[in-house]
């Protein structure tokens, strides 16, 4: 097994080792524990980051394959098959990275039971990495319900307000939604007759003896509604802001940052390329959810006042660019889906991560009894700043990359001007509760309330382990915004292949300038005499030069 | 060294200075102030070599930023002739500014972030002037408007700061959100969104690619940017920001920058829009007069000035004339910076006192910056030879000869605004002091003054474009030829000087002695409280804000919390709920209740058997 | 001679030596348990019977798996017949009957309960269980049925010293009489119509000298005439007849009283052998004897697997006390296994796939059953009937190992990943979507949606904070008292069964094939 393999394996034993390793109580000191834990987080994020930058951008398929057929349910065609694609090896890397962060501060959380919540939570990180880098669809989705008991003790036991109720309800909604597209995974694996359940096997199969178009519209009906009440799609999405609210913080980062990418993920790399025509039928349903998701979520989100709700609520609101990008079921929209998830995961979870840190400055969540907390930790201020912003989808953090992508993708169809323009007020609504959120909190005179609290428990700026879990994450973030490129490469040549089958939704494959031409009829000059025109052009201007 | 060089290095030059500053230097701000300074005259110095560098041709780089699917995005420098213009005005008023900011910004606590902050303007700005296609631009747009925020909250503590900033954001993108529509419908009707691709597409194909409603969307951005009707209502609030800042961003580049955008994408536009960009600009050149009549605040009174200027800029445009408005563009830089600069020497001098009727016989006090201010006050009212003359002379004959009402409105304007400026000049600077402030201001030092002493050199001289080198101002020349050809000359120069010099008298003769109420306020009441009143805009938008926004959101977050939390998720859990109780019941452990179950069971089991069902 | 010979070779007894050794096995316990000294609080009883069933296990295990004895033949005159099929559930039995004994042996000890007979009457019970498992003929059936009933009757009663168990051994003897004899009276209509067919209307030119109650003769009988109404009537009979055992509606009303009243391993027992039993006697009689009636039954099972579902599900959430609501769920595990069973109708013919995944779900289910009533075992209540929500609470914290446990073997039963529960679950669903069983599909997830809710609610309970009423680390408040001091085999035994189960879920090695 190659250095890479191992990395790739490792990085989904290694944390399930640690957490073994805490749970059988071998190290029973603090410092053991949390050195233990070290390693089972910072394992995932240098895998994730080495195997980022190795992999090859040119390259078609998966690398740094790791196989055992032996290994699961030979009965349903299900193998153990681990290696990482063009989209999925960012979103592996976003997974190491936030996942660290979340690691960092939970083990300097201070929580009581430490060595539970770091065993718990590395079970989680174990699965994050899992499912990114299965192949196999079965493990795929295994992976991710290795979340799903840990996030339940989790919220009971480090939660926050009404975590008893919280965690019951998010875990039913969460059931029902796995077991939907479950229901859904199922019915591919029964009804495609591929030698592997995976997705190159499955495609090959599809190419062959492609599903009828009635099939394929109910499957991906399964999995999109399936998928959509775990990535938390309008109208299924009460559970997130309310399980974020009351979850401890680093599971809202790893919940709402990598878990909830899960189902997009499906939707991208698997559904719409594997089921291209049941996508095109739910397509329009599936846009007015997402506008859903950025309107009435929008609204919503401009209503609270609590800082975590606003953040969890903020968090669903994106989701819906992701939705858009998926909806157009266009390469376009769904690479910039993938850019807008990796993105969107990292700067979500800095905003869990801050929000978090603020309130333990603060005492409270509340947003209107804070204020000028500026002067007292500026740089606590810059960071929310520099995520909130990244949130906003500002130039130069990774989500504005996604969320214009998006928006390009929606222009491409007549059809879709409408959505277009209506969720382009997104960024006007994102850019006022973010903006009134760092106003109310670092602007101004301090609240009553905050003076109160001040008196008692003095105000610190943030520490260095602080200002390295935010830092690696908006490192991160920057790094996309400058350099689009490092990531979109690697999309861009998956993406291309992926869904070079999915059938555009307009009738031809001209460029649109053509198309709009001829839809309008214009007068002056015909077809080829534009075509002809347009090569013309000077492409590389160094003649000019 | 190779173009492309120096223009990368130009373009991030600042940016690693703000990121050095943020990095290592926050707490130790005259370091920060420093680097900064010196990093604004290596800009200044790279922008020259780009300026002078491959003979007044264009100078043209790209290379892929970005590739998704059939979205190809490059990142690119188009440095042609506006390009050089607004980068020799952006560079160098930048650089006044930087300096002044020295001296103005000395006793701040938080002089680091100010200077990263200035550094990331000009990155942005500098991206701005030199980006090669709509998306770029896009970027550096919304980057400006970042820093443009960032600076307007320096005094984050104070409410009023706290909310300018918050708004200048949002209002910039109200108006990015139209400018991004725009941007999209753009790339998929021409495929393209590189400049020079796009003109030479138009070129070909006006009537296809021109369409009234991109046009509009793109003209969307500008508005918000440039704070034009009705997104006005950012840029007075903006003034809450450190003077120099208003200075640099609020009077001299970035409001320009929509003007610059307009400009660079004049070929998109259809002569409808233009017609209401020309209209509209107009309004607002009239509109902001009014407006700056009767403010208190002396940087309120400048920030309407510059809302009116950037009123004959669009007007400029839309009457065809880009050239002019570019024109006017530059000569506004240097006079506007000068008078803002100057606010800020009285400011400091008066200690955060902003309000004009606090002030009074300044002139004593502080001769220079006295004298500076004059000069800028002449050169914006038009005082004939100076360099507001040329280029606001050029506008109006160019509306008088192309389109008469708009012509008249920019007319009264200028009447306006020779009397809101002398307004101020004379309540500030001559009379007596009218507070303690006053009596004990003194002249600012060198770093102040001399900013002001060049900037006054150059809005006296500032109009002969002559003595500009060719590079810089190649872009204005055909379009001062045509004006130039225009008839009416003389009449113009007449109707020029008259509106000054009537401007003058007015305000002479109502303001000359003022105490602590405003004349106009005792004069005319009603015209008075009209113009305070700006129109009713900003209590639209609150009305807005507060009786539509928040109820609808509250609306939302009842309807979230009634019907899908409530109805749909716990509705469907108390269904569940209703039948578990229901079947509780049963379990009433009676041996003949059970039996019956039994009974019921194996009758409807025979039934089914025996067909009874249905079956 | 030659009758000697017939005999032998008719019926070859080594076929049936696990079942004779545990019957012998049984009486030697019982035996042992005369000469112990009255007083005494060993359980050698116990420990012997453990290790002999462990030891039968094992040689059991060896004898199909490892020496490949098993082929099919019909033996003793047709009366049984061995096979693969038939030796994975007797394995399973005394896998499951083993397990009983552990949790027994702890139990009878914390209660101070004699512990001859119940070790006695298990291993009865269980080689009545095996031997039923092989059954080909409806006396065998009958026979062996009864044989377990009897010891079950005895079993579920045998907490005298509680009222409520020996209410639930009324009970239990009531409705199992009942189903008895709605069993009976279906086997003896088809009797009645199999021994002569013409008599009553039916077509059948049945091979002369076959025993008109074996099942290839009933089953030819039915081919020949699937709309028989008598047919029909004693087949729904049979079927109600082993409803009661299976748990299914609307034969469940029994099942929460007995499971309260019980004492905790033959609650497990009962959960895990009796309803095993109950559908490998269902899925062998619609796959051989109904086979031919499978259209007519599919629509009833269907309604019954829905309504089983959902009435399992919901009354469970109603419930506070534990036991009724393991009991009400179980009705609901009923309900899907119903599923499987309506699948390998689907598949007629060619049903092993569904037999299978039934077998897989049965195992997953003994598996978590058994870790979660060792651990309720171990609680000591004033009255061990009574086990409620809250006697759970920060169980976790207290004993880590019991949380373990517990959790694992919830995890398991709600079917959540990566447990094997979970694993039995999606081959259910895939093979009910090959099967076309769309509407029951989606009750059954629906139904495990709802599931999670009282699942869950348990966990929250082992491992949340408790609520502030009760005191965190003072044991003295609690309102219950967990067994201390060494657990001896039971600890290991139970965690293994954890670790199992975890293991499955994520590896299922041989497991993922089929037969």
């Amino acid at each position: 097994m190659s250095f890479h393999q191992t990395l790739l394996l490792g990085s989904i034993l290694v944390p399930a080792l640690c957490s073994i390793l805490l749970f059988s109580g071998l190290g029973k000191r603090d410092s053991v524990v949390k050195n233990i834990s070290y390693i089972g987080f910072l394992f995932p994020f240098l895998a994730g980051i080495i195997l980022f930058v190795n992999f090859d951008s040119a390259m078609r398929g998966y690398c740094f394959e790791v196989f055992y057929p032996q290994m699961g349910l030979q009965e349903l065609k299900i193998t153990f098959h681990l290696g990482l694609n063009g989209v999925s090896s960012p979103l592996f890397a976003m997974a190491g990275i936030v996942g660290l962060a979340a690691g960092i501060a939970a083990i300097h959380s201070g929580a009581d039971r430490l060595r539970l919540y770091l065993a718990l939570l590395l079970i989680m990180q174990s699965g994050l990495m899992g499912l990114f880098a299965s192949i196999d669809l079965f493990f795929y989705y295994l992976f991710h319900e290795f979340a799903l008991i840990p996030t339940f003790i989790m919220i009971g036991l480090w939660g926050g307000r009404d975590r008893r109720s919280v965690a019951l309800e998010i875990t039913i909604y969460l059931t029902l939604g796995a077991l939907i597209s479950l229901g859904g995974l199922v019915a591919l694996n029964v009804l495609v007759d591929a030698e592997k359940f995976d997705f190159p096997s499955l495609s090959s199969a599809l190419a062959e003896t492609a599903l009828a178009d009635s099939t394929q519209v109910k499957i991906f009906g399964l999995l999109l509604f399936g998928f959509g009440i775990l990535v938390a799609l309008f109208p299924f999405h009460t559970w997130a802001a309310k399980g974020y609210e009351a979850a401890p913080t680093s599971v809202s980062m790893l919940h709402a940052g990598v878990l909830k990418k899960f189902g997009l993920y499906g939707l991208i790399q698997i559904a719409v390329p594997l089921l291209p025509e049941g996508a095109r039928e739910w397509s329009p349903y599936l846009m007015w959810l997402a506008l859903g998701n950025i309107l009435f979520v929008g609204f919503v989100t401009m209503a609270q006042t609590n800082l975590k709700s606003m953040v969890g609520y903020g968090s669903v609101m994106h989701m819906g660019y992701c939705f858009l990008g998926v909806a157009a079921c266009t390469a376009l929209g769904a690479g910039a889906g993938v850019m807008l998830m990796v993105a969107h995961g990292l700067s979500v979870s800095v905003m869990f991560l801050l929000a978090t840190q603020i309130q333990k400055r603060s005492g409270t969540f509340e947003m209107n009894e804070m204020g000028g907390l500026g002067t007292k930790t500026p740089i606590l201020a810059c960071f929310f700043i520099a995520a909130s912003l990244a949130t906003i989808g500002l130039p130069g953090f990774g989500n504005f990359w996604g969320e214009f992508g998006v928006f390009l993708s929606l222009g491409q169809e007549p059809d879709h001007h409408l959505f277009l323009g209506l969720a382009a007020l997104g960024i006007i609504i994102s850019a006022i509760f973010g903006l009134r959120a760092i106003a109310k909190i670092f602007y101004g005179s301090p609240s009553d309330e905050l003076l109160e609290h001040v008196k008692k428990n003095p105000i610190s700026d943030l520490k260095s382990q602080e200002i390295v879990s935010a830092g690696i994450i908006l490192i991160a973030l920057l790094f996309l915004g400058f350099w689009p490129r490092g990531i979109s490469d690697r999309i861009d040549t998956e993406i291309e292949t992926r869904y070079s089958g999915v059938p555009s939704l307009t009738t031809t494959s001209l460029p649109p300038c053509c198309l709009l031409k001829l839809n309008n009829s214009t007068t002056d000059g015909n077809l080829t005499n534009y075509s002809s025109d347009k090569i013309g052009i000077p492409t590389q201007n160094n003649s000019i030069k | 060294m190779e173009t492309e060089t120096i223009a990368f290095s130009l373009l991030l030059l600042p940016l690693l200075s703000a990121l050095v500053t943020l990095l290592f230097f926050r707490n130790s701000g005259n370091i920060a102030s420093l680097l900064s300074v010196a990093t604004s005259g290596g800009i200044l110095v790279f922008s020259l070599f780009l300026i002078f560098q491959g003979e007044n041709e264009s100078f043209v780089w790209q290379g892929t930023w970005l590739k998704l699917a059939n979205w190809e995005l490059n990142f690119g420098f188009l440095i042609d002739a506006p390009a050089r213009l607004l980068l020799f005005v952006v560079s160098f008023v930048g650089f006044l500014i930087h300096i002044f900011s020295l001296g103005y910004m000395s006793d701040d606590d938080a002089k680091a972030r100010y200077f990263g902050g200035l550094s990331l303007f000009m990155f942005s700005m500098i991206g701005i002037t030199v980006a090669d296609n709509l998306i770029m631009i896009f970027v550096f747009w919304e980057l400006v408007g970042f820093s443009s925020y960032l600076l307007i909250s320096h005094y984050f503590t104070t409410d009023e700061a706290a909310q300018a900033s918050k708004k200048a954001f949002i209002v910039n993108r109200v108006g990015d959100f139209g400018f991004l529509i725009g941007i999209v419908l753009t790339y998929w009707i021409a495929d393209t969104v590189n400049l020079i691709e796009l003109s030479q597409l138009v070129d070909s194909y006006p009537s296809y690619y021109v369409t009234t409603t991109i046009g509009l969307a793109l003209a969307c951005g500008f508005i918000g940017k440039s704070a034009q009707f009705p997104l006005h209502v950012w840029l007075p609030d903006a003034m809450a920001g450190p003077t120099p800042v208003s200075a640099l961003i609020h009077a001299a580049t970035m409001v320009a920058a929509g003007i610059y955008l307009l400009l660079r994408i004049d070929f998109m536009f259809t002569s409808q829009v233009l017609t209401l960009l020309a209209v509209l600009g107009a309004a607002m050149g009239l509109y902001a007069g009014f407006c700056a009549l009767v403010q208190r605040d002396i940087k309120k009174i400048l920030a309407y000035s510059t809302l009116s200027q950037l009123g004959y800029m669009t007007a400029a445009f839309g009457l065809g004339m880009p050239g002019i408005a570019l024109f006017h563009l530059m000569t506004h830089a240097f006079f506007k910076a000068l008078m803002f600069l100057g606010s800020g020497s009285v400011i400091h001098a008066c200690h955060h006192e902003q309000d004009i009727f606090n002030y009074g016989g300044l002139r004593k006090k502080m001769p220079i910056t006295a004298c500076t201010f004059l000069i800028g006050v002449l050169a914006i009212s038009g005082v004939n030879f100076l360099s507001g003359y040329f280029s606001k002379d050029a506008i109006l004959l160019g509306a008088y000869n192309l389109n008469l009402p708009v012509f008249i409105i920019l007319y009264a304007g200028a009447i306006l605004t020779a009397i809101y400026m002398f307004r101020l000049y004379f309540i500030t600077f001559e009379g007596d002091p009218r507070s303690e402030k006053s009596t004990n201001a003194h002249e600012s030092g060198p770093l102040m003054t001399g900013p002001l002493i060049l900037l006054s050199i150059l809005s006296i001289v500032g109009g002969y474009h002559s003595i500009f080198p060719i590079a810089i101002v190649e872009s204005i020349l055909p379009d001062i030829a045509k004006v130039t050809e225009m008839p009416n000359h003389l009449w113009m120069i007449v109707l020029g000087t008259f509106a000054w010099v009537a401007g003058v008298i007015i305000a002479k003769n109502l303001y000359r002695r003022v105490d602590q109420v405003d004349p106009l306020s005792v004069k005319a009441p009603l015209f008075f409280s009209l113009c305070q009143s700006k129109l009713f805009f900003d209590q639209i938008y609150a009305f807005y804000v507060k009786m539509i926004q928040d109820p609808l959101t509250r609306f939302f977050e009842v309807l979230e919390l009634l019907f899908i939390s409530g109805l749909m998720v716990r509705g469907s859990a108390g269904v569940a709920g209703l039948f578990a109780l229901i079947g509780k019941t049963f379990y009433n452990g009676k041996i003949h209740s059970y039996a019956f179950w039994f009974i019921s069971g194996t009758i409807a089991f025979i039934a089914y058997a025996l067909g009874l069902l249905g079956n | 001679m030659d009758a000697y010979l017939i005999f032998s070779n008719e019926n070859i007894w080594s076929e049936i030596w696990p079942e004779l050794s545990l019957a012998l096995g049984a009486l030697f316990v019982l035996g042992l348990d005369l000469f112990r000294k009255p007083g005494s609080s060993t359980s050698l009883c116990g420990l012997v019977a453990i290790g002999f069933q462990a030891i039968l296990l094992g040689v059991h295990l060896f004898d199909y798996l490892v020496w490949h004895h098993t082929f099919d033949r019909d033996t003793f005159s047709g009366m049984l017949t061995q096979g693969i099929q038939g030796d994975v559930m007797r394995s399973f039995f005394l896998f499951s009957s083993l397990l009983v004994s552990v949790l027994g042996n702890q139990y009878l000890k914390n209660k101070s309960l004699r512990s001859g007979e119940f070790h006695h009457l298990t291993m009865l019970a269980t080689a009545g269980l095996m031997l039923l498992s092989q059954s080909n003929n409806f006396v065998m059936l009958f026979v062996s049925l009864e044989t377990v009933a009897i010891c079950f009757y005895t079993l579920v009663a045998y907490n005298r010293n509680s009222s409520k168990s020996l209410e639930a051994g009324i009970k239990y003897l009531i409705f199992g009489a009942l189903s008895s004899s709605l069993l009976l009276f279906g086997i003896v209509l088809l009797y009645g119509v199999g021994s002569s067919p013409e008599a009553w209307g039916a077509v059948f030119d049945g091979a002369e000298g076959q025993d008109p109650l074996g099942f290839q003769y009933i089953g030819n009988l039915i081919e020949a005439n699937p709309d028989h109404l008598l047919l029909r009537a004693g087949v729904v009979l049979i079927i109600a007849g082993i409803a009661f055992k299976i748990g299914a509606a609307p034969f469940q009303i029994w099942v929460a009283d007995v499971y309260h009243g019980s004492p905790m391993p033959i609650t497990a027992f009962l959960a895990v052998s009796s309803k095993a039993a109950g559908f490998f006697v269902l899925i062998s009689l619609v796959n051989g004897p109904f086979l031919g009636m499978c259209d007519f039954l599919l629509p009833l099972f269907g309604f019954v697997a829905t309504f089983t579902i959902l009435f399992g599900n919901l009354a469970s959430c109603a419930q506070q006390n534990l036991k009724r609501m393991l009991g009400l769920s179980g009705v609901a595990h009923a309900g899907y296994l119903l599923v499987a069973v309506m699948a390998s109708m689907h598949f007629a013919g060619d049903s092993d796939r569904a037999i299978w995944v039934l077998f897989f779900y049965l195992f997953t289910y003994l598996l978590a059953s058994f870790c979660v009533f060792g651990v309720m075992s171990l609680a000591r209540l004033e009255d061990e009937t009574d086990h409620e929500f809250f006697h759970y609470e920060n169980l976790a914290k207290k004993h880590p190992w019991m949380g373990f446990v517990l959790v694992c073997g919830i995890g398991s039963l709600a079917g959540i990943p990566p447990f094997a529960g979970f694993i039995a679950k999606l081959l259910l669903i895939s093979v009910a979507f090959e099967a076309k069983l769309y509407f029951s599909l989606s009750v059954m997830i629906i139904g495990v949606a709802i599931s999670i809710y009282y699942y869950f609610g348990w966990i929250r309970e082992i491992t949340f904070h408790p609520k502030p009423s009760f005191s965190d680390d003072n044991d003295q408040n609690s309102p219950v008292i967990w067994e201390k001091g060494s657990y001896g085999l039971f600890k290991p035994c139970m965690i293994s069964l954890a670790i199992i189960s975890l293991v499955l879920g994520i590896w299922q090695g041989p497991f993922g094939d089929a037969f």
